[in-house]
């Protein structure tokens, strides 16, 4: 038994590991400290009140999270909360570098994202009330997602109408509550059906099909979620539902096929997509030759990784660069760009490995738990996390046709942080449930 | 329930290094772009990131000999330079740095001293990456004369034409006005006007203007009579020989000569002068080219600005008439306006020539360089050509308006090759009259008269220098 085993066997808070995450969130805190002070340099010449608050919210809300994680989940693990810390942060100083006038408006969002994540991961609820209550849950986001389709808005005033407006001054995207929500219906449903689907294959000769009756529900829960997303046309959380659903399922049942078959699907989705939709096939023209029409339909990527090749190994600087005006809604769907001009390859690939260290925590949470829906549900967020990041960044580095969708916690955006956090909240109590003092409460 | 032994573990793991496979190749994406296409990227025409790299750029001050400042880059919102000229009179000279449209004139010449972009140590490159410095440039002195050159400029006013003043002991060019001119602080807004104006704004007419010389080409002609000795200034020429020369087509003048005996100064002083085709003539196309050549017409300049080269014949085919015309300045001969400052400094000089230079100092530190002087003709020619040089200012101001200024010089026509139109006034000249120090060249397009028109710019301008 590996030392962090014998605290969680005995409940105790693990100081050592405590410290360890006090003096990361530390780090995290003075990198954004760093930044800002740095961007005030910039933008004013001088250190002002204007970009210190920023710090100090996020400062506060970082050392009252770590005591109530310390003191409620002792046994959490100390990566992912610093981690949170350094992206949102992060995120701080991109909005307000790129588009100040939202900067009180997104720590409105930290704020209540960073809340919800500590009380998700902190509350003594059960795990069983999300596990048993799957279709309550399900039926809500979808119907949520539904309002959209009557009464969604742009809070640009054009463009997809994705969000919900609360009182016009929140929007909120119920596409971004759906990936939650879905991720927690396949656990459980997964959970329960997890042997079935393994030991009943349907045989035809050597191939093996799977279970299609057992697959069912799931199949028309997912199908019917992305019927809706393409009927918005929210292609990037299309993609993120499928390859969330198939990593799921892999993860569950140990079965390439399902992954080769979901792929050879969303092939054939996409390319009989291009020849049937002109926006998509508008997309993949841009990403197959953007150098054409720089001016033109390309601009955005084209600006993208000319930003990249300005920032070169160690970036213009923060404030020094010009991600804005050059780049369309650098501040959401382009952050990444930003930050490769103004941190250079050095920061951009500082930001991967936060990234991939998030990711692989939340699975090491994964395989430690001691429930299949707890392990399938941080499985599913973790890969959530992953693939989310992945589409966005191949995405401004033109390795795959852009969709446009969020990089968790740094891009601007009241919804994709919150569920961001939420996702997180999860998985910090995930990595905090093998112990047993909460283990009795849970399923 | 726990799912240890299910092969859920080992699915996490294949899952995780999936993602992981994922991150590494965005990690290689944005080494492509960061690293490996960066150069080419940067560089794009339309990548708008080099204007706004270009604008923080602090471009070099430029000073004239008294150090007072031409142009100067002032600093202006978040890190951004501003290009002014304060003296718009010296865009010939100093030209523009425009981010839309490049540059001209010294700001061209110096570009890579101006931008800061000569060779620095690398300690000095690795300091300006990590720190994300941009490069400042260095300062660059001129010989120009902020006083001579307004001067120049304003004495040209509305007319076109061209004014080269020159240190004739040194070379360095003291004032190079042309006109019209441009004015390089508007010259974006101005440009599409600027760009179709049929008096060519952007041309500087000073350098690279080529026109025929007419009667002041006579001054050369008279150097190389007097050089080879094949005549002296007091040598007697009677009546006929000034009269008509009977070449193929035969040349003559417009009026018979003043005056039925005469000497060769009294006859280079008349306004049309059969004499000096017949001089022309004798010494031969070649040798007469020689002579001119020498003085600097057509030879090519190591001069910063873009600077056109004379010519004395167009084909190399020399004929009798050619020689005879081009003794008189007419023929195939054309010249810059800077050329013929430069032979008027020569003469001026005892016949050392120094190369016309225009920097006096890159960033404070003073050119090293020993002034190119050859010698062109003797000292003794020189000073006979002065001599009668004298005598023809004073002949020739009279009946104008001109003072009687302590200098020399000789003002003349040249036919425009524009039928119908009034032909080019030139003069060239130098000052003080005995002890030369400044020589000038003057050209107005289609001023008609060489007296009444470009030697009055000429005289002020000398005699503005002289003081």
């Amino acid at each position: 038994m590996s030392r962090s085993d014998r605290q969680e066997a005995t409940g105790r808070t693990d100081w050592a590991a405590s410290w360890a995450e006090l003096g990361l969130i530390a780090g995290a805190l003075a990198f954004v400290g760093c930044g800002l002070a740095q961007l005030a340099l910039a933008e004013q010449g001088a250190l002002s009140a204007h970009y210190l608050w920023p710090g100090v919210l996020l400062a506060s809300l970082a050392v009252v999270g770590w005591g109530l994680l310390t003191w409620r989940a002792p046994a959490h693990d100390p990566l992912l909360f610093p981690i949170v810390t350094l992206l949102s942060g992060w995120g701080l100083i991109e909005v307000a570098r790129l588009q100040e006038r939202f900067l009180s408006r997104q720590m409105w969002w930290v704020g209540l994202g960073l809340g919800v994540l500590l009380l998700i991961a902190a509350l003594p609820y059960r795990w069983y009330w999300l596990s048993r209550y799957r279709y309550l849950w399900l039926t809500g986001g979808l119907g949520l997602l539904g309002l959209t389709i009557i009464w969604g808005v742009n809070p640009l005033g054009v463009g997809d109408r994705l969000w919900l407006s609360i009182g016009r001054l929140f929007y909120f995207q119920p596409s971004e509550a759906l990936k939650v929500i879905l991720i927690i219906f396949m656990a459980s449903y997964l959970a329960e059906k997890r042997e079935l689907l393994v030991l009943t294959d349907l045989r035809i000769g050597r191939l093996r099909l799977p279970p299609l009756p057992y697959l069912g529900p799931l199949l028309l829960m997912w199908g019917f979620s992305l019927i809706l997303l393409i009927w918005q046309q929210d292609l990037g959380a299309a993609l993120l539902f499928l390859s969330a659903f198939l990593s799921m399922i892999y993860v569950a049942t140990g079965r390439q096929f399902y992954v080769w078959a979901g792929l050879g699907m969303l092939l054939a989705i996409a390319v009989a997509g291009y020849y049937l939709f002109d926006r998509i096939q508008l997309r993949g023209d841009i990403w197959l030759d953007p150098w054409s029409d720089p001016r033109g339909q390309a601009y955005q990527i084209v600006q993208s990784l000319l930003a990249f090749a300005g920032g070169r190994l160690l970036g213009t600087g923060v404030g020094l660069g010009h991600p804005t005006p050059y780049i369309p809604v650098v501040h959401t769907d382009f952050v990444f760009a930003a930050i490769g001009e103004e941190w250079g390859m050095a920061g951009a690939l500082g930001l991967l490995l936060v990234l991939v260290v998030l990711v692989v925590r939340g699975l090491r949470a994964a395989m430690r738990a001691r429930t299949p829906f707890v392990s399938l549900l941080a499985a599913g967020l973790s890969a959530m996390l992953g693939w989310q990041s992945v589409v966005i960044l191949g995405g401004t580095t033109k390795l795959i046709p852009l969709t446009g969708i969020t990089l968790p916690f740094v891009s601007y955006g009241g919804s994709s942080m919150l569920v961001s956090c939420i996702m997180v909240g999860l998985l910090i109590r995930a990595s905090a449930a093998s112990q047993p003092a909460l283990q009795g409460r849970t399923q | 329930m726990t799912l240890r032994g299910t092969g859920v573990e080992r699915n996490i793991v294949r899952l995780g290094r999936a993602i992981i496979l994922c991150f590494v190749a965005v990690a290689l994406g944005l080494g492509y772009w960061s690293i490996v296409r960066s150069a080419a990227l940067v560089a794009r025409e339309d990548n708008p990131r080099r204007v706004e790299a270009e604008r923080r750029i602090r471009r070099g001050n430029i000073y004239d000999r008294k150090g007072r400042t031409l142009a100067e880059s002032r600093s202006g919102d978040g890190g951004v330079w501003e290009r002014l000229y304060l003296v718009p009179e010296a865009a010939p000279v100093v030209g523009y740095a425009s981010i839309d449209l490049g540059t001209s004139g010294i700001e061209s010449a110096y570009d890579t001293e101006l931008r800061g972009d000569a060779p620095t140590s690398p300690i000095e490159q690795v300091r300006r990456e990590l720190l994300h410095l941009y490069p400042a440039g260095v300062d660059l002195q001129l010989t120009l004369d902020m006083d001579l050159q307004q001067l120049a400029s304003a004495t040209l006013g509305e007319r076109t034409g061209a004014v080269v003043l020159l240190d004739a002991q040194s070379g360095a060019v003291l004032a190079m006005a042309s006109e019209p001119i441009f004015d390089p602080n508007t010259l974006e807004e101005d440009w599409p006007r600027l760009q179709f104006d049929r008096d060519k704004p952007m041309l500087n007419r000073a350098t690279q203007g080529l026109y025929p010389p007419g009667l002041v080409f006579e001054t050369l002609t008279l150097a190389a009579v007097l050089e080879e000795g094949s005549a002296e200034a007091t040598t007697v020429f009677t009546d006929e020989l000034g009269v008509v020369l009977e070449v193929e087509p035969p040349i003559s003048c417009p009026s018979d000569p003043p005056a039925t005996t005469f000497t060769l100064a009294e006859a280079y002083t008349w306004p049309c002068s059969v004499l000096f085709a017949r001089l022309g003539l004798e010494l031969g196309g070649e040798q007469l080219a020689d002579h001119i050549t020498r003085m600097g017409i057509g030879r090519p300049l190591d001069f910063p600005l873009d600077a056109s080269t004379g010519q004395v014949l167009e084909r190399g085919q020399w004929s009798e008439l050619l020689a005879a015309r081009t003794a008189m300045g007419a023929g195939e001969v054309l010249v810059t306006p800077l050329e013929m400052a430069l032979a008027a400094a020569t003469i001026a000089n005892d016949g050392l020539q120094a190369a016309p230079y225009l920097v006096v100092a890159i960033d404070g530190e003073p050119l090293a360089v020993a002034p190119a002087v050859r010698r062109v003709i003797s000292a003794e020619t020189a000073r006979e050509v002065r001599t009668i040089l004298e005598q023809a200012f004073s002949a020739g101001r009279q009946g104008t308006s001109l003072p009687d200024a302590n200098l020399a010089g000789r003002a003349g026509s040249a036919e425009s090759g524009l039928p119908g139109a009034p032909p080019h006034a030139w003069f060239i000249g130098y000052a003080p009259a005995a002890q030369p120090r400044y020589a000038i060249a003057v050209i107005v397009e289609h001023g008609d008269s060489g007296w009444e028109v470009a030697a009055p710019i000429g005289v002020q301008v000398l005699d503005a220098a002289a003081k």
